[in-house]
């Protein structure tokens, strides 16, 4: 079959590589009908993420057809069109039981290598590396989906994949980011980064009653489409104008009452501060640029609430703790439990509540995966999602 | 049904001397003291030898110095190394611990049925090809013999013709809140190991600690889900790319 193969930094080709098999009871395998390029995923092409090997298949944000069962398998048949949540739980275990599906215990076989860099082990993740999982992608024909008792959702007849697909991933992502805020009556909400998780966090913070949502870009084409799709009530264009000049103007002097991080660890900045975490960076002095993740902190009113959603993979440098903890701020992060969202979110879609395809620009074969990976990579053609076929 | 743990019926395990590790740290200590001075005073030294403190004799004083001091650091360095790891009665003692979504009496059940020792818990679920590096390169479980059976710790002792001391033990007990239960593994052998070796198995997955928590693992993962996680990549020797395995490769492996 063709897949999409990791093969070194910024190196990347649809290769043929062998079908997959049932390895374990619970696996089932599925035909990949649309899968989707992920921001999280260009971490992996420009080299941030460790553990990566020539040949790994990559890509956690795919759906498809059932067309082989583990014989544990009880609740999906052969020929059902199943949405696959990227993180992988097991549905047994502690974690799972509380629904923190993104810290299943059992589905990473290589949780030792996890539990030296962070202390502890998150679920395996597809197509992300080996430290979490050593697990094939779905950018390709074919997948084998472990537990899938547990993860794929069915897909109601009447719905194009368009509308649904992005519920594995960037959907209850931008949902959680927007859930963890705790959102009140009246409060204003300000997210950093309107890439496709972005977006969502915007109009998910809406969904939850937030009175007011800015977006924070320099992308005119993203900050347009957080208005006009997304429902952002005001945009900040920071390469332009002063970001603490212009929340504060907003709120009255206050800051957000919370503060999502939808840009994560490739954060763009500019002057010193970008400056010193490039060099810092280059060096291996620190693995992360964490420039959104301190003007979010530094910006949130005090009191606030902070919600990072956005992929960091190591340590970083000049973290502002000390706004963080005088000014009683509350940050809480991770990657998302994406089962718990699932029905709810795929409710609100069949209720017409939103569309999920509207982040959608640029739709393109597998086999041309590689140019999409370099247009999503430049935001070239105005790109904001990538969506591939596979045949 | 709650299993009902007396852990002050845990038998502890036999004190043994410091002795011969305090000679060796005390031995260390004066070595690394004696290579300073000859480098630092080593006209001092060779006077105090009864040789005229001339260029040569200083050059052979620093020589001997260098060569002392490099031992010392070793010597140092494998006797507090080992230390580091270590109870106060020497050797080197690994603890791990995993918390299990089940009752204690199906978790107790299950290690009786499954486990000959610490080797066999190391094992457990593992691919036939992965190898377990036992401490020191001698086989743990050779020489174990159970000491208890019938009580919620399983407890074995290294049997005389081992070649070095060790016991290991599995406790089991309740989990707090509704968790089901805590096991808890204890492994100790008198065969220390310089820090720096310990750090590289380590990085290898071949530190008996990090494979003593992979066997924990796979048997919480078989309790709890009926089977073990395996992974494209996992399932193979080494290191292999995420990706289907060819039928040929399934071949030969």
């Amino acid at each position: 079959m063709k897949a999409l193969c990791w093969n070194g930094k910024k190196n990347i080709a649809v290769e043929q590589v062998p079908e997959p098999t049932i390895l374990n009871p619970r696996d089932a395998i599925v035909r990949v009908t649309s899968t989707a390029i992920c921001g999280s995923d260009l971490h992996l092409y420009n080299g941030y993420v460790p553990t990566m090997e020539k040949g790994d298949i990559l890509g956690h944000e795919f759906m498809g057809e059932v067309v082989e069962l583990g014989r544990d398998v009880h609740n999906l048949k052969i020929g059902d069109r199943v949405v696959v949540p990227f993180p992988i739980a097991c549905g047994a275990c502690g974690a799972c039981k509380a629904e923190r599906f993104s810290l299943c215990e059992n589905s990473n076989p290589n949780a030792y290598i996890a539990e030296g860099m962070w202390g502890h082990s998150p679920a395996g993740l597809f197509g992300y590396s080996h430290m979490l999982g050593g697990y094939a992608g779905g950018q390709a024909e074919y997948v084998r989906v472990p537990f899938a008792d547990v993860g794929p959702i069915k897909v109601p007849a009447g719905l194009r994949d368009e509308q649904v697909l992005f519920l594995s991933d960037i959907f209850p992502t931008g949902y959680m980011g927007a859930e963890m805020c705790n959102i009140q009556r009246g409060d204003v909400v300000a997210v950093w980064g309107c890439g496709p998780v972005g977006q969502f966090a915007i109009a998910s913070a809406l969904m939850l009653g937030a009175e007011r949502v800015i977006a924070i870009d320099r992308f005119p084409y993203r900050l347009a489409m957080a208005r006009n799709g997304a429902g952002a009530t005001d945009t900040i264009d920071y390469a332009q104008v002063d970001v603490k000049e212009a929340l504060l103007e907003l709120t009255g002097g206050r800051g957000p009452d919370a503060c999502i991080d939808a840009v994560g660890m490739e954060a763009h900045g500019h002057g010193f501060v970008h400056a010193y975490d490039t060099f810092k960076q280059t060096l291996k002095l620190e693995t992360d640029r964490p420039v959104a993740l301190r003007e979010a902190i530094m910006n949130c009113r005090n009191g606030g609430t902070v919600s990072v959603i956005g992929v960091y993979g190591g340590f970083i440098d000049k973290f502002p703790m000390g706004s963080l903890m005088n000014r009683g701020l509350t940050l809480r992060a991770g990657q998302c439990d994406v089962h718990r969202y699932l029905r709810p979110l795929l409710d609100r879609i069949q209720r017409g509540e939103i569309d999920p395809s509207f982040v959608i620009t640029h739709r393109l074969m597998l086999d041309e995966a590689v140019s999409g990976y370099e247009m999503f990579m430049h935001k070239q053609d105005e790109c904001m999602k990538v969506v591939m076929t596979a045949a | 049904m709650q299993l009902d743990i007396d852990t002050s019926q845990h038998r502890p395990m036999r004190a043994r001397s410091n002795l011969p590790r305090n000679v060796a740290k005390g031995a260390g200590w004066l070595a690394l003291g004696l290579g300073i001075a000859h480098l630092a005073v080593p006209g001092a030294i060779a006077r105090m030898l009864g040789v005229r403190p001339r260029s040569r004799a200083r050059t052979i004083v620093r020589m001997l110095g260098a060569g002392v001091l490099v031992g010392s650091v070793l010597a140092l360095g494998g006797t507090y190394g080992a230390q580091a790891m270590s109870t106060p009665r020497g050797g080197r003692t690994i603890t791990r611990a995993i918390t299990i979504a089940r009752r204690p009496t199906d978790v107790h059940a299950f290690l009786l049925a499954s486990l000959s020792g610490p080797t066999s818990l190391m094992r457990y679920g593992a691919e036939s090809f992965e190898a377990v590096e036992e401490p020191s390169g001698a086989r743990v479980s050779a020489g174990l013999e159970d000491v208890f059976d019938d009580t919620p710790t399983l407890e074995w002792r290294m049997s005389p013709d081992a070649g070095f001391e060790g016991e290991a033990s599995v406790e089991v007990r309740v989990a707090p809140g509704d968790r089901g239960t805590e096991v808890i593994v204890r492994l100790h052998y008198d065969a220390p190991d310089l820090a720096g070796v310990r750090a590289v198995r380590k990085l290898f997955g071949k530190d008996p600690s990090v494979q003593l928590g992979r066997g924990l693992a796979r048997i919480k993962q078989t309790l709890e889900t009926g089977a073990v996680a395996r992974s494209d990549a996992s399932i193979h020797r080494g290191m292999h790319a995420a990706q289907p395995t060819s039928i040929a490769e399934e071949a030969r492996t």
